[in-house]
């Protein structure tokens, strides 16, 4: 075996062995929901930012937080409210007296650190939520003309309630596009109930370690980018994401019915760089349709725009994508 | 990569091999199934129909559909590709082949392309080729053996007994076709040689008969055997209307009738009622004048001419159904009355008159031209005019036209030869022509319905034709054949047999076809070989009067 081959199975190693452990961390206080685990943990490895959505008191602020504590980063929280300014999420210059000179200093804003938990994001007004633009795609912050770089690894991990929405602003389709995936979290099972109760209603709660650094997440999402994929295989799927947009011919009937705005090439990135790590975690070295089809859903859901008829009839996003991967392009015949 | 990794390539292409296998398997059925679904078509267009099913079709048939399989299978057959989406599928590699393909395709190697390539092989050392087995399809296979199952019985499914009769009737047919145009040949050959043996080759051209004989052909179709007669009748009675004698035997045989009435000419009279020309030109020569013999025996001889010649034009004049007779009525008047003058005039005198006589010989000669009426009315006039002499000039010209005439009646006597030797051939068709006819008739007798009618119709046509060429032939009553021949104009012919083939059973009008029924079974039974010969001895008793009746008037 060759050097290069060598070393690119100990980085696959690396990778499996890190998120494995992470894992494992996270699932000590969060119980039951491995999928929203491992997909903000496939998100995190890519660089990507998540939103998550569920109803209060399903765990979703205490999943991020764990996540903070096993990744040794720095951890921030923003309480999204309809007051909040730009400026307390990117920080301001503000006017120091230094050496008997009154000059303006930046302070940062709760932007500046490793993980951002944006609280109950639609709550802000849309002014706010388009500060973070430029934060979560970028990763600077650009004050009174003066750039300031973000540390590295950053990523936000933002929730929202989906059913009081009295006094909410719905994230605009361009932030909404910045997001790695829209994870749904769901209410736990009887037995995971009961589990959530033993472990926090006792004294103690469980301490979690950290297992990784912000340099383990960088390598792997270093990686991730080497997982080949084949042609066959990356046409799916750009004709997956093309499926879902109601001009193209192929379409199936209820994406050109309910879809105004399909997917865009962001949506093609986040699923290979998604598929990859799916791929990776299944002990494989390529990327297979069946990856592409597991991570179509939370890749695409927050970037399809139903249109007015499909809002009415109230169809969801991930019906229409499931309909588009239930109606398989043959991109290869058997 | 190739080399360390070729293990998985091999197990692609023993995959696709099976794979291959299958599809023909598969293909086959299918075609099996298809090619049972044409034979029951196949199978009940026959028995519909009437037939049985010609084996030939089933192995032609099976041979044709494992064709159409192997030829679908060369066309259709798997690929390499597709042999590496089936591994993947059939052993849920998760596109690790394809990727592998694709990779390897792009020559994309080392690094994590050899660690996809080896994490593909290992996961393929842990599967086997023999897992990829063949999927009996239970309901195509009982689908196929049903369909072939009832195909085969409708083998065994005989003919009807209207077409097994047809058929053997085919062959019947072809058998008979077969021997009668070996008969016919037979016959031909027996013409030939009898045309040799009495020079008579180019009036019977042989060659000519022997092409149209070769046309003939063995057919199982009566109608189309009895349409090839036909023809070859209708070829056979040109050829004899050309040698047609009939008029001048006629007269020759009145003129004979009288002759035998004169005690020196009774030889000549008799050869010439009984047609034997031949040795009626050597009696005739006897009659030619002998120029040392005494001047009175000359005049005798002259004499006796001159009765005979006016008794001659006297029949001629009689005989109004040629039109060669009037000429040769006047032209033995005329010689009768020069043969007159010769006797009353002094012996030199008259022969002056030679060379107009022998001049208006030559000219009756060029004017008549080749045909045989003419030649025998030369004759005659010769012999007139060449009485005209009773000098030495005179019995030259005498002996001289009676030499021509003789010559002439040479010749007539070979028509009459090459005529009877056709007619031997027409008889021999239309022998033949009677035995199909006779099938046909007892085909139609035994009422077999709407698919008979034409093979009625063609035996009705053609035996009804022969059997009057066939009296006309061999009427001894020789002054009656132009009664007859009215008869054979008028009556159902070759036209007989294509009105037949016409009314083949598809008439709308029921009462037509039945009256035309009606009249060819009566016709039919008219000509049938079986009529009596008292019944047709009767009937030509019968038209012999009536022309009596009509020559008294």
């Amino acid at each position: 075996m060759s050097t290069r081959t060598d070393s690119a199975k100990k980085a696959v190693e690396h990778f499996r062995t890190t998120f494995s452990l992470i894992k494992q961390e996270v699932s000590k206080f969060i119980v039951g929901q491995e999928d929203i685990i491992e997909d903000v943990l496939n998100a995190v490895t890519c660089g990507g930012h998540v939103l998550l959505e569920g109803v209060p008191g399903l765990g979703k602020t205490a999943l991020v937080q764990t996540f903070s504590k096993a990744l040794h980063l720095n951890f921030k929280r923003i309480q999204f409210t309809p007051d909040l300014l730009p400026a307390d999420v990117v920080g301001s210059n503000i006017l120091v007296q230094k050496n008997n000179e009154k000059t303006f200093q930046f302070e940062p804003g709760p932007v500046f650190c490793n993980i951002l938990l944006a609280d109950e994001i639609n709550r802000a007004t849309p002014k706010t939520q388009s500060a973070l633009l430029e934060t979560m795609q970028e990763k600077h912050v650009t004050v009174s003309g003066i750039t300031h770089m973000l540390d590295k690894p950053f990523f936000v991990l933002a929730t929202q309630n989906p059913i009081e929405q009295d006094g909410t602003y719905p994230l605009p389709e361009a932030q909404l596009d910045r997001f790695f995936f829209k994870l749904h979290v769901k209410m736990p099972s009887h037995k995971e109930f009961s589990e959530i109760l033993k472990r926090t209603g006792g004294t103690t709660e469980p301490q979690i370690k950290v297992v990784a650094t912000g340099d383990d997440i960088i390598k792997m999402g270093r990686i991730v980018r080497y997982i080949p994929i084949d042609k066959a295989i990356l046409n799916y799927l750009i004709h997956i994401v093309r499926m879902t947009h109601p001009s193209v011919a192929q379409a199936p009937d209820s994406v050109k019915k309910y879809v105004r705005h399909g997917a865009s090439p962001r949506a093609a990135q986040t699923i290979l760089a998604a598929a990859r790590v799916r791929a990776m975690l299944a002990g494989r070295y390529h990327v297979a349709v069946e990856d592409i089809d597991a991570v179509a859903i939370p890749a695409m859901r927050h970037r399809l725009i139903l249109s007015f008829e499909g809002q009415a009839e109230g169809v969801t996003a991930d019906e229409l994508i499931r309909n588009v991967l239930s109606n398989k392009p043959k991109i290869r015949s058997a | 990569m190739a080399e360390r990794f070729g293990s998985i390539d091999k197990f692609v292409k023993q995959v696709r091999e099976r794979l291959n296998q299958h599809f023909w398997l598969d293909i086959l059925i299918r075609c099996m199934c298809v090619a049972g679904v044409v034979l029951i078509i196949v199978g009940l267009s026959y028995i519909l129909r009437g037939y049985h099913v010609p084996l030939f079709w089933y192995p032609a048939v099976l041979f044709l559909a494992v064709i159409v399989t192997s030829g679908l299978w060369l066309f259709f057959r798997r690929s390499f590709d597709d042999a590496a989406i089936h591994t993947d599928k059939h052993f849920k590699l998760k596109d690790a082949v394809c990727s592998y393909k694709g990779f390897s395709n792009a020559h994309k190697q080392g690094g994590i392309y050899d660690l996809q390539a080896g994490h593909t092989k290992t996961e393929l050392e842990k599967v086997s080729v023999t897992d990829v087995r063949y999927e009996w399809p239970a309901r195509t296979i009982g689908l196929c053996i049903v369909l072939m199952f009832s195909s085969g019985l409708l083998a065994l499914k005989a003919d009807n007994p209207k077409i097994a009769q047809r058929r053997q009737t085919a062959e019947q047919m072809l058998l008979d076709t077969e021997q009668i145009n070996e008969q016919i040949k037979d016959t031909l050959e027996q013409i030939k040689e009898q045309a040799k043996k009495d020079d008579i080759e180019k009036l019977v051209a042989p060659d000519k008969l022997q092409a149209m004989v070769d046309e003939l052909k063995k057919t199982p179709d009566l109608k189309d055997a009895m349409r090839q007669y036909a023809r070859l009748e209708k070829k056979l009675n040109d050829v004899l209307s050309k040698l047609q004698q009939r008029k001048d035997e006629q007269l020759y045989e009145k003129m004979g009738k009288v002759l035998q009435k004169h005690e020196r000419a009774k030889a000549l009279g008799n050869r010439l009622t009984k047609k034997q020309y031949k040795e009626a030109a050597i009696e005739l020569q006897k009659f030619k004048i002998d120029k040392k013999s005494p001047i009175e025996n000359q005049r005798k001889q002259l004499e006796q001419l001159k009765s005979i010649s006016e008794r001659m034009a006297n029949e001629a004049r009689q005989n109004k159904s040629s039109s060669n007779a009037a000429k040769l009525a006047k032209r033995l008047d005329k010689a009768a009355s020069n043969l007159g003058k010769a006797l009353n005039s002094p012996g030199k005198g008259s022969g002056s008159q030679n060379p107009k006589g022998s001049q208006q010989s030559s000219q009756s000669s060029s004017s008549q031209g080749s045909s045989s009426q003419s030649s025998s009315s030369q004759g005659s006039s010769s012999q007139g005019s060449g009485s005209q002499g009773s000098g030495s000039g005179g019995a030259e010209g005498v002996n001289e036209s009676l030499s021509e005439m003789a010559e002439n009646l040479n010749n007539l006597d070979a028509k009459c030869k090459a005529q009877s030797a056709i007619q031997k051939l027409c008889e021999s068709l239309s022998q033949c022509q009677g035995k199909l006819s006779g099938k046909s008739g007892s085909g139609s007798g035994k009422g077999n319905g709407n698919g008979d009618g034409s093979g009625q119709g063609g035996g009705i046509g053609s035996g009804s034709s022969s059997n009057t060429n066939a009296n006309i032939n061999n009427s001894p009553a020789t002054g009656d054949k132009s009664v007859l021949k009215g008869i054979k104009g008028q009556g159902p012919s070759v036209n007989t047999t294509e009105a037949a083939s016409d009314g083949s059973g598809s008439s709308s009008d029921s009462k037509a076809r039945l009256i035309e029924q009606y009249k060819h079974q009566a016709e039919s039974f008219i000509r049938r070989e079986d009529v009596s010969e008292a019944v047709k001895s009767g009937v030509k008793e019968y038209f012999e009067n009536i022309h009596r009746i009509e020559e008294g008037k």
